[in-house]
C-alpha cells in the first residue's frame, strides 16, 4: 500500500529511530543474567538483553530459559538487609495510618518524612513501604514485639496509600532519583496554599483577559476603519499590502482557544483527575520545608477503570495549576509544554505509562512573524511524551 | 516447604483488592508449572536505584489470580486479616515506652549474631495464620470477556501480560517473557459485541507495526454452537486441546501492504 510507505518515509530518521527502541524497551528486554556483575559496579546502568522470537524446543533454548529463570530467581531471593550506619526503624500506628520513626539515619531524610512540632519524624505509608522494600528500614507493631515482613508492611500501609496504583508510580519515581511528595490535592482536598495561589493568578488572568479584549477591540476597529473585511471575495484585497505579516494577519479570521483569553473559573476537579505527586528533579539544596515549585506534577489513573478525561475535567484539574513563567522559554519550548503541563500515569496492573497533558494556544504563536524574521522552518514534536 | 509437598495450595496475598504474590517459592511455581508470570512491582535491594529489575512482590492480574483459584491451585489470602492480631492497636492505651525497649531487644539480639558491624533485615513473608477467602471473591469475574480469552489464551500454552504498552487487554507471549517477544495484542470481546472498526485499523495497524498481530476474540454462545460449528479451532496438534477450548472462536489481524 502507497501510503503505508509514505507514512514511513516522511518520518524522520532519528524520530524512527527512537520509535523502535522505544518499541524494544517497552516490550520487557530484561537479561536477568547480567545481573550479578552488576552488584560489583552498581553505578553501571541495567543494559537490556536479547530475547527469541519463539520457543523452538532445542536444548540450548531450554538452557537459556532455564538460566534466566535461575538468575532472576536468585536475585528476588536477595535478603533485605542494611547496616547500623544507614539504619532506619519505625513503628506503625494503623490508627493514624503513619509510622513514626526511632532511629533515622542515612540520606534518606532529606526528602522523605515529615517532623511535627515535637521533632518526631512521621512517614507516610508510601514511603514505609518504598523503605522497606530497598530494605532501608525495620518496621515494628505498635507494641514492639514484631519485626514486620515486607508482606505486613504491604497489609498494612498499601490501603493508606490511595490506591495500589499511586504507590507505583510514587516507587517507580523514587527507583529514578526524583524528590517526590504528595501534592495538596492529594486526597481530595485543595489545601489553603492552592487557593492563595489561586486567587492571585485568577486576577491576573482576569487583567488579561481585559487586556486581550481590548486588543482585539482595536484590532476590530483598525479593521473596520481601515480594511474592511468583505462578506464575500477574497479576504485580502484591495489597498497596499507592504509585508507579508500583514496579510497573514488578516487571514487569520478563524478564531482559536488562547490561555490569555480565557479565564479559569475554578471548579471542583473529580477523582482521579488530581494532582497526586509533585515532583522535583535532585538537587542537593533540596529542602523539606521550602521545596519551591515542583519540577512536575502527577495524576495517578487506572487503565482499566478510568477512561479518558473530559474538557471539562481537564480544564478543572488545569485551573488547580499555576502558570508556568516562561519569559525566556522560546515558542518551540511552549508549544511543546504549555502555560501549564500536567503528567498522567497510567497504570494497569504493574505497568506504568506517562502522557503530558498541556494547555497549549497554538494560536498565540504567531509562526509567520519568525519565518518573516529568520525564515527558518520550525518543526513541532507533539506533546506527548 | 512447598517443593516436597507440591499439593499445597499455592497463597495469592489479596491487599487493597490487588493481588500479590510475596514467597519465592510461590513465584516459582506459578511461573514454572502453570506458566502464569505476573508482574514484579516491588524494588529490587540489591540495586535499588533502576526499575529496569524489579523485585517481589510480584503483582497477579485479577485473570490470572481467578485462574489459578479456579484450576485448585492457588488460593486467596486476605492478609489485612491475617496480619490484624499483628497490627492492632488499641488507640487510647499505647505504651510506647514498653514497645521500645522491646524493639531494643530484638534489634540487640540480631545485631549480636552479626559480628561487628550490626545490620538488620526485614523479611519477606509474614508466618502468620492465614485466612483464605473462597472461590467467591474472585469467581465475579469467570463471565466476563476478558477472562474467556486470558484462559483461551493459557490453555494454548500462551503467557500473558497487561496489555497497557502497546493499548490492548493482553500481550500474548509464545513462551516466558524473559526470553520470547509477545506475538499478540488480545482484545476480548462479548460475542454480540459490536466494536469500531477503526479499532480494527488502529489496532491492527498498531500491531503489525510492533511485529506483533491483534487478536480478537470471544466465546461462542450456547444456541450458537452448532451454526457455527466451521468456526471452532480444530483440535490444537498435540491433541492438547480441551472441550472448553472448542466454545471459542478467535481471529488474527495483521496489516497487509498489498498493492
Amino acid at each position: 500500500m502507497d501510503d503505508l510507505d509514505e507514512d514511513y518515509d516522511n518520518v524522520p530518521a532519528t524520530q524512527g529511530r527512537g520509535e523502535q527502541e522505544d518499541a524494544e524497551s517497552d516490550d520487557e528486554q530484561q537479561d536477568w543474567r547480567i545481573l550479578p556483575a552488576m552488584g560489583s559496579n552498581r553505578r553501571s546502568l541495567p543494559k537490556r538483553g536479547e530475547k527469541e522470537y519463539e520457543p523452538t524446543g532445542s536444548s540450548s533454548d531450554r538452557n537459556n530459559l532455564d538460566e534466566s529463570r535461575q538468575a532472576m530467581y536468585i536475585a528476588l531471593n536477595g535478603e533485605r538487609r542494611h547496616t547500623s550506619k544507614v539504619h532506619i526503624s519505625g513503628i506503625w500506628y494503623p490508627h493514624l495510618q503513619k509510622a513514626k520513626v526511632l532511629v533515622a539515619r542515612g540520606p534518606h531524610f532529606k526528602s522523605i518524612g515529615k517532623a511535627d512540632s515535637n521533632g518526631v519524624i512521621w512517614l507516610l505509608p508510601e514511603e514505609v513501604i518504598y523503605l522497606m522494600e530497598r530494605g532501608s528500614m525495620s518496621l515494628y507493631n505498635a507494641h514492639g514485639d514484631t519485626n514486620i515482613s515486607l508482606q505486613g508492611c504491604y497489609a498494612a500501609c498499601l490501603g493508606a496509600c490511595h490506591g495500589h496504583e499511586r504507590y507505583l508510580v510514587y516507587a517507580h519515581l523514587k527507583r529514578l532519583g526524583f524528590i517526590v511528595q504528595r501534592a495538596a490535592s492529594f486526597d481530595g482536598y485543595v489545601g489553603e496554599e492552592t487557593v492563595q495561589k489561586l486567587t492571585s493568578s485568577r486576577a491576573r488572568k482576569l487583567w488579561n483577559f481585559l487586556v486581550q479584549k481590548f486588543a482585539s477591540f482595536c484590532i476590530g476597529l483598525r479593521c473596520v476603519f481601515a480594511k474592511k473585511i468583505p462578506s464575500f471575495g477574497p479576504i485580502v484585497c484591495g489597498g497596499v499590502w507592504r509585508s507579508y505579516d500583514s496579510i497573514y494577519k488578516a487571514l487569520q479570521i478563524i478564531p482559536f482557544y488562547s490561555h490569555r483569553g480565557s479565564i479559569a473559573t475554578r471548579k471542583s476537579t473529580t477523582a482521579p483527575f488530581r494532582v497526586a505527586y509533585n515532583i522535583w528533579k535532585p538537587r542537593p539544596s533540596f529542602k523539606k520545608s521550602s521545596p519551591g515549585e515542583p519540577d512536575f506534577r502527577v495524576v495517578v489513573v487506572n487503565a482499566q477503570k478510568d477512561k479518558m478525561p473530559t474538557l471539562a475535567q481537564v480544564d478543572a484539574l488545569f485551573a488547580t495549576l499555576p502558570t508556568a513563567h516562561g519569559s525566556t522559554s522560546t515558542s518551540q519550548q511552549r508549544l511543546r509544554d504549555g502555560y501549564k503541563n500536567v503528567i498522567i500515569g497510567v497504570v494497569d496492573c504493574g505497568i506504568i505509562s506517562f502522557v503530558k497533558f498541556g494547555d497549549v494556544s497554538f494560536g498565540d504563536e504567531r509562526i509567520f512573524e519568525k519565518k518573516a524574521a529568520n525564515s527558518t522552518t520550525t518543526k513541532y514534536r507533539p506533546t506527548k511524551k | 516447604m512447598v517443593e516436597d509437598d507440591a499439593a499445597e495450595l499455592i497463597c495469592i496475598s489479596v491487599i487493597d483488592g490487588e493481588y500479590f504474590i510475596f514467597d519465592i517459592d510461590a513465584v516459582k511455581r506459578v511461573r514454572n508449572d502453570h506458566h502464569v508470570a505476573g508482574i514484579l512491582v516491588g524494588t529490587l535491594p540489591q540495586v535499588p536505584q533502576q526499575s529496569v529489575f524489579l523485585g517481589l512482590p510480584v503483582q497477579l492480574m485479577p485473570e490470572e489470580a481467578a485462574l489459578l483459584v479456579q484450576q485448585g491451585v492457588a488460593h486467596i489470602i486476605d492478609e489485612a486479616l491475617s496480619h490484624g492480631t499483628i497490627l492492632a492497636v488499641d488507640e487510647n492505651n499505647i505504651d510506647e515506652a514498653a514497645a521500645k525497649l522491646k524493639i531494643n531487644e530484638l534489634e540487640s539480639t540480631e545485631s549480636e549474631s552479626q559480628g561487628a558491624l550490626a545490620s538488620y533485615s526485614t523479611p519477606t513473608v509474614s508466618s502468620t495464620d492465614k485466612y483464605p477467602l473462597p472461590e467467591s471473591s474472585v469467581s465475579a469475574i469467570y463471565d466476563t470477556p476478558r477472562f474467556h480469552i486470558y484462559k483461551y489464551l493459557h490453555q494454548k500454552g500462551y503467557f500473558i501480560s497487561p496489555g497497557l504498552r502497546f493499548g490492548s487487554q493482553f500481550l500474548a507471549y509464545p513462551g516466558d517473557p524473559l526470553r520470547y517477544h509477545s506475538h499478540y495484542l488480545v482484545r476480548g470481546l462479548g460475542y454480540d459485541e459490536e466494536f469500531p472498526l477503526l479499532e480494527l485499523v488502529g489496532s491492527g495497524r498498531l500491531g503489525t507495526g510492533v511485529k506483533k498481530a491483534w487478536m480478537v476474540g470471544a466465546r461462542l454462545r450456547n444456541d450458537y454452537q452448532d451454526n457455527f460449528a466451521v468456526l471452532r479451532p480444530s483440535q490444537t496438534k498435540d491433541g492438547e486441546g480441551s472441550e472448553s477450548n472448542d466454545d471459542f472462536v478467535s481471529f488474527c489481524i495483521e496489516w497487509a501492504g498489498f498493492g
